[in-house]
């Protein structure tokens, strides 16, 4: 298989492209109770989930848009496909994946990314994930790993407790209850008691049918003692239509459980992103967020995370990257309901071109959550005159046996880092290229290696021109 | 303190005070001893009510507020509405003394500071009952202007009040937002940067115990470049007592060069206890820096410990510790009188 340029090269035509993928199914644009019906008959779903998105689907249709955040006037959610099958059905192995599909992936450097030793490939082409490759001992084990239409059909029972009930119920907000109606596809991690996944699970999601909406489900569950990491990567083609993106994360982190969930999102500029991340975490379990907000004309994302056993732990950290006519809303939410839980969020953006980021946060400290610790610290980056930077962090302490610390910082790149860069040879492209690379270098540290690179040079590409 | 004798050339409020500039027997009726203002070679006026009023409700910050169905029905028109005007012969000590308002009335005071004069402003509301007040500062060039407002209404009563500087070029306007008593004070400051290199700072104390609830709003808008804005609160909550601190610097676009900062503390000093803390930034040009900060603590177990390891009993402890909290904002208080009192409030206040 050639190497996968865009690991090293990334350029935003190989991203912004669509693929001659001929869709199989594909609902009218839209929302109906047949659309959903139709949607759930495709699945062959049991009657329990077609009564859970019909009822979201009532909740959605009353619930008025959030009247705070990001302009959303533009979004014409009746011009949005709600379903696309693509021509595949899911498949075992690579080579038995249509040649157009495989060439999408090989351009998004899939095939490598599971060369280097990743533990499995789950890929998700428009609305269903066409390819998914667990490693056989990660079954032997125990781990389920799969996509998320046959987790209700084979693991039903699990699948009936967890979705969308205690973490992020159907009712949470209005958005949520767009996807609970229309979800498709995602992934299923099932990680059994005391089970140490090493390697990270993988997945890529993709837009492409014109007009197309993503609702993609990842339900992680870790037993006590268990452990895994999660990497998602998120593109999509530019088109004319804006489309939409609202995808629903649920993490079940317990008894001492740690789950590390990375996503780097990279949709193109005319997508919404309004997406719904949240974990529950039990007595000393453990959940990391990494995540990095490239493309998107909109994104609202506050990955959350609920404290509610002893000693519970939450850490966030997010880069966000805001070019011309974008706006990045985004932030993270630790809710401390028990005793000794402790969470630290940092958050960097850059804004630059006439970009918008916005850090939104919450803390909120329950009266039970004596002995607690909160640590919040986000730093903005401002490139020219033409940018936005704003911060809405909201602190709610209701326990007085606490500490709770939060920072924030905007400003312009200093002049004499640029001088002594530009004094050694760099022109000021360059120079200004390195000092955001710095800038960000905490949250890219986090990030596995091909991730990090990705990432580096993706703002490097967001950024050319935008100097001088 | 609710008591405070007018000074010799006190101009009273009531319009009692005839032969006085500015002063008219014609003034629209009000209560006596509504408030007075006491100092020298300033000239106060009264002003038609219903244009003032009708300005000052068509302010943004007012429209929030009023929705709020605890301040919704204690508004009413004003009966008072004054214009004070500060010149560069004025003393620069001046009270404010707010001491008996009608229930549901509303103080409106416009108060412009010539360029190049000097004050020191402390508004004290020691009403009895509920207190509202709305006052509008225009600083011109190169003054400086420093109001302090005392908010200690009786306990069961409350005090809600608006106050914006409009601050010129190379002028000075320092605020001490002081919610210190009764049941409910709400504080809203702005300070428009409008000329450049003006400057403007919130200060603030509030302190809360029982069943008392806080809400302070503070913001400074960055309308001109080389602007610069300072924001500093402690807080010291106890009881079931309750804050809601905001906080905004907005730098516009074309203000290059400005700097800001805002930090808020509170003092957490029982479980049950509640603060809310939202500072907020608003960044709309490159060449700045800004920053803020925010923390809710508890009184540290091992500083009580040191201190009665040294002698000190518990609650001396303790006292000191809050004072400690709070000293950066009392040390900077401009009058001597004021330091006092407030140092007094906390000696004598349980939390």
């Amino acid at each position: 298989m050639k190497p996968a340029t865009p690991i090293t090269t990334p350029s935003r035509v190989l991203y912004d492209e669509p693929d001659d993928g001929r869709p199989r199914f594909c609902a009218a644009p839209g929302l109906s109770a047949s659309v959903v019906r139709r949607i759930s008959a495709q699945k062959n779903e049991p009657d329990w989930m077609l009564n859970k998105r019909l009822r979201a689907l009532e909740l959605f249709v009353k619930t008025p848009l959030p009247n705070w955040g990001p302009d959303l006037s533009k979004l014409n959610l009746d011009e949005i496909v709600y379903f696309v099958q693509p021509e595949a059905a899911e498949s075992k192995s690579w080579a038995e994946v249509p040649a157009d599909i495989r060439r999408t992936f090989d351009r998004l450097g899939i095939p490598e990314a599971e060369k280097k030793v990743l533990a499995g490939v789950g890929a998700q082409y428009d609305s269903e994930v066409v390819y998914h490759n667990i490693q056989a001992d990660l079954a032997r084990r125990g781990v389920i790993f799969c996509n998320f239409d046959t987790a209700v059909r084979e693991h039903a029972e699990i699948v009936k407790k967890y979705f969308m009930t205690q973490c992020v119920p159907v009712n949470d907000h209005k958005f949520a209850m767009l996807h609970a109606a229309v979800w498709s596809g995602g992934t299923f991690i099932y990680v059994p008691k005391d089970v140490r996944v090493e390697l990270p699970l993988q997945a890529y999601f993709r837009l492409n049918a014109r007009q197309g909406g993503q609702f993609e489900h990842t339900l992680i569950i870790a037993y006590e003692g268990a452990e895994v990491q999660y990497i998602e990567g998120c593109s999509a083609p530019r088109y004319d239509v804006s489309s939409l993106h609202a995808g629903c994360v649920e993490i079940f982190v317990h008894r001492g459980a740690r789950v590390r969930y990375y996503s780097i999102e990279n949709w193109s500029k005319n997508t919404y992103n309004l997406n719904t991340k949240r974990a529950l975490v039990d007595e000393a379990g453990i959940i990391e967020w990494v995540s990095g907000n490239m493309g998107s004309g909109v994104t609202m994302l506050y990955p959350a995370s609920i404290l509610r056993g002893r000693g519970a732990r939450s850490d966030s950290l997010g880069v966000a990257f805001a070019g011309p006519g974008q706006h990045q809303d985004t932030g993270a939410k630790a809710i401390h309901a028990a005793p000794d839980t402790k969470s630290t969020i940092r958050a960097k953006s850059i804004s630059t071109g006439g970009g918008v980021c916005s850090y939104r946060g919450l803390v909120r400290v329950g009266s039970h959550a004596r002995n607690s610790a909160v640590s919040v610290s986000c730093d903005a980056l401002l490139i020219d005159d033409a940018s936005v930077s704003t911060t809405h962090p909201c602190m709610k302490i209701a326990a007085n046996e606490v500490d709770v610390a939060h920072e924030a910082r905007v400003g312009k790149i200093g002049e004499e880092e640029l001088f002594y860069l530009q004094s050694r040879g760099l022109s000021e492209e360059q120079a200004i290229q390195l000092a955001v690379a710095g800038f960000i270098e905490p949250i890219v540290k986090a990030l596995p290696l091909e991730y990090a690179l990705e990432l580096n040079r993706l703002i490097e590409l967001e950024m050319d021109g935008s100097v001088g | 303190m609710n008591q405070m004798k007018p000074k010799k050339n006190t101009l009273r409020a009531d319009g009692a005070n005839a032969g006085l500039p500015g002063a008219k027997r014609s003034a629209p009726p009000l209560v006596a001893d509504l408030f007075s203002v006491s100092s020298t070679n300033c000239e106060l006026k009264p002003l038609p009510e219903v244009s003032t009023v009708a300005a000052a409700a068509a302010r943004p910050g007012m429209a929030g507020l009023e929705a709020q169905p605890m301040f919704s029905q204690r508004l009413a028109p004003p009966i008072a509405a004054y214009a004070l005007r500060i010149t560069r012969e004025t003393l620069p000590a001046i009270d404010l003394d707010i001491r008996q308002v009608k229930a549901g009335g509303l103080i409106y005071l416009e108060i412009t500071a010539e360029t190049g004069s000097t004050a020191n402003i402390w508004e004290k509301i020691t009403a009895a009952g509920w207190a509202a007040v709305i006052v509008n500062l225009r600083l011109e060039s190169q003054c400086r202007i420093t109001y302090a407002a005392s908010q200690t209404a009786a306990p069961e009563a409350g005090s809600w009040a608006l106050r914006q500087a409009n601050v010129a070029a190379g002028a000075e306007m320092t605020w001490f937002d002081l919610a210190l008593q009764g049941s409910l004070t709400a504080s809203e400051i702005t300070t428009y940067l409008t000329g450049e290199r003006a400057r403007g700072a919130i200060y603030g104390i509030f302190s809360g115990s029982g069943d008392e609830v806080r809400h302070l709003n503070h913001r400074v808008e960055h309308l001109a470049s080389r602007t610069e804005s300072n924001l500093l609160t402690r807080g010291v909550l106890g009881g079931r007592s309750r804050a809601d601190y905001r906080s905004l610097i907005r730098i516009a676009p074309d203000a290059p060069g400005c700097r800001g900062q805002e930090r808020e503390d509170t003092l957490l000093l029982s479980p049950q206890a509640r603060i809310e803390s939202l500072p907020e930034l608003e960044i709309r040009h490159h060449d700045v820096a800004c920053s803020h900060a925010v923390t809710a603590t508890r009184l540290d177990p091992e500083r009580l410990f040191y201190l009665q390891s040294r002698g000190l009993d518990a609650s001396a402890a303790r006292e000191l510790l809050v004072r400690g909290h709070i000293f950066a904002i009392l040390d900077a208080l401009p009058r001597p009188g004021l330091r006092r009192s407030v140092s007094e409030f906390f000696l004598s206040r349980s939390h």
